[in-house]
């Protein structure tokens, strides 16, 4: 029992792919006379053999050595193609033209120069109403001191004619 | 397997591409059969094959011919295929491969081309029940022909490995053929 273990590990395996010695070969041999068990695990081995010999080679697609080429050609001129230095890539961040950020800058200094003048502007408005509101008050003083008494300061109008 | 002449291994090492060419058309069929068997579908193994081309290229500079061209080949082609398979979900694996199956029916269609193309279906059918490796050892054997030390080069893994791998692939191929076809897996 252990010789046909021993066999059938061969028939299996060096036996079969011709890779065994001739000692081994010719004990396989002998015993395959005799015993039918192995006999029988030879027939099935090469009837699976028989499987395979039917498999013939698929031709490979007209197309794929195209594909390849085109990869390799890219893959090359990727390669060509010098990489930037350091204070290349820097002088490109700084002075490279980039129309969006041109822009918004643009947009910003005229958001900047408008926000500057509307408020000098209510700032003059402010300061002149604080100095007529001034030079009113000193009109009503001063015609309290010529002897006008003002009960009803009224509106401009009545201001205007009185 | 065709053998490559060593100044055009040495011209696409400098950049060729008609010397590549060459080594395309030496090794290509193995490759593509390689990859469709392992991974049974045609858009795969174009795939592949591609992958497999463009790893030559850019490593043959530091290949370095320390070790025989055809093993180098044998074993990226192996790798990739491998890799591909494993990423490659489950249910693509499934797949049924439409291409793949109308190039192997005949256009007449006798009775032998039937049976051949149902034989044909049913290898690959037991091939799939098999791991990854052990199929790989099988068709390195069995469909390309290589030797007990090419395969060990090509899967670097020990030559009693590989005798191992294939015992144990037969063996489990045997079982499934025994298997009735109606009888769950």
């Amino acid at each position: 029992m252990s010789r046909c273990k021993e066999i059938q590990d061969l028939l299996q395996a060096e036996y079969f792919d011709r890779e065994s010695g001739p000692k081994e070969e010719q004990s396989v041999q002998e015993h395959l006379k005799q015993c039918s068990a192995c006999g029988t695990l030879e027939k099935k081995l090469q009837a699976q053999r028989l499987l395979f010999q039917g498999a013939k080679p698929k031709p490979v697609p007209a197309h794929l050595w195209g594909n390849i080429r085109d990869a390799i050609i890219a893959q090359r001129l990727e390669e060509e193609t010098p990489v930037p230095g350091i204070l290349e890539r820097l002088k490109n961040l700084v002075f490279l033209r980039r129309p969006a950020m041109v822009l918004a800058a643009s947009v910003f200094s005229v958001v900047l120069v408008v926000a500057a003048l509307v408020n000098a502007n209510l700032q003059n408005q402010s300061a002149l109403r604080k100095l007529s509101a001034a030079e009113g008050i000193a009109g009503y003083s001063l015609s309290a001191k010529n002897g006008y008494t003002i009960d009803d300061l009224g509106t401009g109008i009545e201001e205007y004619f009185l | 397997m065709n053998d490559i002449a060593p100044d055009i291994l040495e011209r696409s090492a400098a950049g060729n591409l008609d010397a590549f060419e060459e080594i395309y058309k030496a090794t290509s069929s193995f490759v593509y059969n390689v990859a469709l068997r392992v991974t049974r579908n045609s858009a795969n193994a174009e795939e592949v094959t591609q992958d497999v081309f463009m790893k030559i290229y850019r490593n043959l500079k530091s290949f370095g011919f320390r070790s025989s061209f055809k093993t180098w080949v044998y074993r990226i082609t192996v790798n990739t295929a491998i890799n591909h398979y494993r990423k490659s979900g489950k249910e693509e694996r499934s797949r049924v491969d439409y291409d793949n199956v109308i190039e192997t029916l005949p256009d007449n269609r006798p009775e032998t081309a039937i049976e051949q193309s149902d034989s044909q279906a049913r290898l690959n059918a037991l091939l799939d029940r098999l791991s990854p490796e052990h199929k790989t050892c099988l068709i390195l054997r069995e469909i390309e022909g290589l030797s007990y030390a090419e395969i060990a080069g090509a899967l670097n893994i020990p030559l009693n490995t590989v005798r191992t791998r294939l015992k144990r692939a037969r063996q489990a191929l045997l079982a499934e053929a025994e298997r009735r076809p109606d009888e769950p897996v």
